[in-house]
């Protein structure tokens, strides 16, 4: 089972991941409500895969997957990005991150991608 | 009226209950903004991310109407970001932000009660898309921020890689096509040239500008994405590594002995610097008026309900243990120790399952902000509002109820109540009306007061639109000041000549009431002329479950709330008194006081007839006081309110004095009286 790090500022996104994930054989070891804590519970949790949105309060999903990738350079992030993002979902792109789903996306995106991974 | 709301997607309670909060945050943020005349980084920031976020919610859960506006607001934040300001725009911009909030909290309010949200805000986005031209236009040229760049459509330049290897003896043509509606697909073909160029000598693209190439997504869905790279990997290492990127549907990798013309005209780095558009570094400022996120748990009302419920039965089921006579007689002293343990456990349990329940009234009390906000634009009044003691807490249920007669009390004394500045300043007042709430716990009750220093209430106009509807006799001269405002509770009653769009259809004043006292409240009113008015409101803290006096008469069982009862006594002979209608009266310390006898009330079988033989308890009515004649007192004990069962119910004329009955400790059942109706 792997395990996942939702890190979104919205309760409603973190709870709608969860409930898809755990459908689908992922346990999900952590949620965070912003990059700052993304950042601590990666190193806490050491997760297999995070789910990190890009705007959020505090740290946003950029700022935090550059620092989880400083801790460790093969962490597995996807972006969770909205229309209107490009620039945003690009510079994750270049900072390292696996990949990205455009909400909204439905479950089956987010099984297929997490687990390619 | 049952709520399956428990049966719903969870996932729905969430998006309503996050989305409802965030529009309470976005309205605070709105009065602040308004009340400063300006607003801040900080607020454009608070407010983009809002919006952003229930874009992002509403989309997920096709939602789209909400979805729409939601982006829409997004959209014009984002450019108000970009500009650093509103420009001349300001009041447009708060105006459309509300809008976009109600209109949104409209469509929450038939998502919550289970119907379609359907519906558009048509004109409202053709507001912004105006407002959004004219920010980008002519009005202020952003200074800071890089434009998007007006080229022209025939020359796209190829997008700038960074292909790193040092050598390329395989020459590939590779063609992508990506998942349907996998979105972004520039940004996926993006990523695809990312994971290879490191193995690359040279790429190229077509299409070849993938940002700022408003036909890049279409040509990409349609023809496909196609790299053109040379590289030392073999055809299926290629393969391979395009095949692990997201959302590839299809790669076909082919040798291809492309020619280069990557040489025109993009030495220029600043391609590079296209995307930078969207900064979201300017989401580092923190928000600490705004709602503080506390680490609480949601729980569904409906689960606090049910809790209540059954701390009410095991209520009624100690009280059944501890006062069966059979039981009482046992000689068993363990027994007797543990019933009342278990009473002295469930009143606790009573306290803390009642105290989940609490909430501040604060959230009743700012939701008055909008409305006067919104009728002082409307009635051209200049008005504050006063808010004290908002940190009182009561039932979830009391402040459910409590919503609407706020409402419609404020609006009276917006409406009503407060002149115009002019009529102000010559009645040597400031032209700034007040409206004060306050909120303050008195014993077992909450007293919340709704004022305002306006005109006050005209009694002689009172008197004579009460005589109109024959609430009073046109010869009765001697009615208290107390008694001409509260005929203004009347149904039908209203003294406005005309109907505003607020107020003065008369149906407000009733309902007030009557939604008051379905939460066991009363209202009252006072007023001083030239002065203003108050209107106070008295809410028992808890709804079903009271300490209730047991009275007997005859055979029944009535229940009196302890709080309205203020004594009880056996009455003396020479203290009764009979006046020219017939009407029983009692003297207390010199003053006189209506009997009401039960047993007559209710038709009732009794021996006890002689007022000396029985007990008046002096209650509470409407503020005044009557004395109930019953036969004798049993005691006193926690009652749990249950409703009467309809078949009786539907038998009882309205206003009866039941309001409802209980299961008492001997199991038998008890009536219990709303001493406002008798």
């Amino acid at each position: 089972m792997k395990k996942v790090l939702i890190v979104d500022d919205a309760a409603f996104m973190r709870i709608t991941l969860k409930t898809m994930l755990e459908k689908n054989e992922f346990e999900v070891i952590g949620e965070a409500p912003n990059g700052l804590e993304g950042v601590k519970k990666y190193a806490e949790l050491k997760p297999d895969v995070v789910t990190m949105d890009i705007t959020m309060p505090e740290m946003d999903g950029v700022a935090s997957l550059k620092e989880i990738k400083k801790i460790d350079s093969g962490a597995k992030v996807v972006m969770i990005s909205a229309m209107g993002q490009e620039s945003m979902v690009k510079e994750s792109i270049l900072a390292g991150a696996l990949g990205f789903l455009v909400k909204p996306f439905k479950e089956e995106d987010v099984v297929k991608v997490l687990s390619n991974l | 009226m049952d709520d399956f709301s428990s049966e719903r997607d969870p996932l729905l309670d969430v998006f309503i209950f996050e989305t409802n909060q965030l529009l309470e945050q976005l309205e605070d943020i709105m009065l602040e903004v308004e009340k400063d005349d300006t607003i801040s980084e900080e607020h454009i920031n608070e407010i983009f991310r809002i919006m952003h976020t229930i874009k992002g919610s509403a989309s997920m859960m096709s939602y789209d109407s909400v979805a729409v506006v939601a982006h829409k607001i997004e959209d014009l934040f984002f450019k108000i970001r970009e500009n650093k300001s509103v420009g001349s725009e300001f009041s447009n911009v708060c105006d459309v932000v509300f809008e976009g909030g109600d209109f949104i909290k409209g469509q929450m309010e038939k998502i919550q009660n289970g119907e379609e949200a359907a519906g558009t805000a048509d004109s409202l986005i053709q507001r912004i898309t105006d407002l959004l031209a004219k920010m980008s236009g002519t009005d202020e040229p952003p200074k800071n921020e890089i434009q998007l760049e007006d080229k022209p459509e025939s020359a796209p330049k190829q997008e700038d890689y960074a292909p790193k290897a040092e050598s390329g003896k395989n020459k590939f043509a590779i063609t992508i096509f990506f998942d349907d509606e996998c979105k972004m697909e520039n940004v996926r073909a993006f990523s695809v040239v990312n994971s290879i160029e490191k193995y690359c000598s040279e790429i190229l693209s077509k299409p070849k500008e993938l940002f700022d190439n408003p036909t890049c997504n279409e040509v990409i869905q349609k023809e496909g994405f196609a790299l053109f790279i040379a590289t030392d990997l073999n055809q299926q290492k290629v393969e391979e590594i395009v095949k692990k990127q997201m959302c590839v549907k299809s790669v076909e990798v082919k040798e291809d002995d492309f020619t280069l013309h990557s040489k025109e005209a993009d030495n220029d780095n600043n391609n590079k610097a296209k995307g930078v558009a969207e900064s979201g570094k300017a989401n580092t400022a923190t928000s600490t008026k705004v709602a503080s996120k506390q680490s609480l748990i949601n729980v569904n009302v409906d689960k606090l309900d049910a809790l209540m419920d059954f701390v009410g039965e095991i209520v009624i089921t100690g009280s059944m243990l501890e006062h069966n006579p059979l039981i009482k007689g046992i000689e068993l002293p363990v027994l007797h120790k543990n019933i009342d343990r278990l009473q002295k456990l469930t009143k606790e349990l009573q306290d803390v399952v009642m105290s989940v329940r609490m909430v501040p009234i604060a959230s009743v009390f700012h939701k008055m902000n909008r409305i006067v906000r919104d009728m002082s634009k409307e009635l051209n009044k200049e008005v504050e509002l006063s808010i004290s003691g908002e940190e009182t807490e009561v039932d979830k249920t009391v402040v459910d109820n409590l919503s609407d007669p706020l409402m419609h009390l404020v609006r009276n004394c917006m409406d009503h109540g407060l002149e115009s500045a002019e009529d102000r300043i010559k009645a040597g007042k400031p032209a700034k009306g007040t409206v004060s709430l306050k909120a303050m716990n008195i014993g077992s009750n909450v007293i919340v007061t709704v004022s305002d220093d306006g005109r006050g209430l005209d009694k002689d106009k009172i008197i004579k639109k009460a005589i109109e509807k024959k609430l009073i006799a046109s010869d009765e001269t001697d009615i208290s000041d107390k008694k001409i405002y509260s005929l203004i509770l009347a149904p039908g009653f209203s003294t406005k000549e005309q109907v505003t769009k607020f107020s003065g259809r008369g149906v407000g004043m009733d309902v007030v009431k009557q939604n008051i006292e379905s939460i066991n409240g009363g209202i009252s009113i006072d007023s001083e002329p030239g002065k203003g008015t108050i209107t106070k409101i008295k809410i028992p803290l808890t709804l079903s479950i009271i300490e209730g006096m047991n009275v007997a008469v005859g055979d029944l069982s009535f229940i009196l709330p302890i709080t309205s009862i203020q004594e009880s006594f056996r009455p003396k002979a020479k203290d009764i008194v009979t006046d020219p209608y017939g009407n029983e009266m009692i003297l207390i310390r010199g003053k006189c006081c209506n009997v009401v006898r039960l047993h007559e009330k209710y038709g009732i079988d009794t021996e006890v007839k002689n007022l000396e033989e029985g007990i008046l308890i002096t209650v509470e009515n409407n503020n005044k006081l009557v004395c109930l004649f019953v036969d004798r007192i049993i005691g006193d004990q926690q009652i749990v309110i249950k409703s009467l069962p309809k078949y009786l119910s539907d038998m009882l004329e309205e206003d009866c004095g039941i309001a409802g009955c209980t299961i008492l400790g001997d199991g038998g059942i008890g009536f219990i009286i709303n001493t406002n109706e008798l």
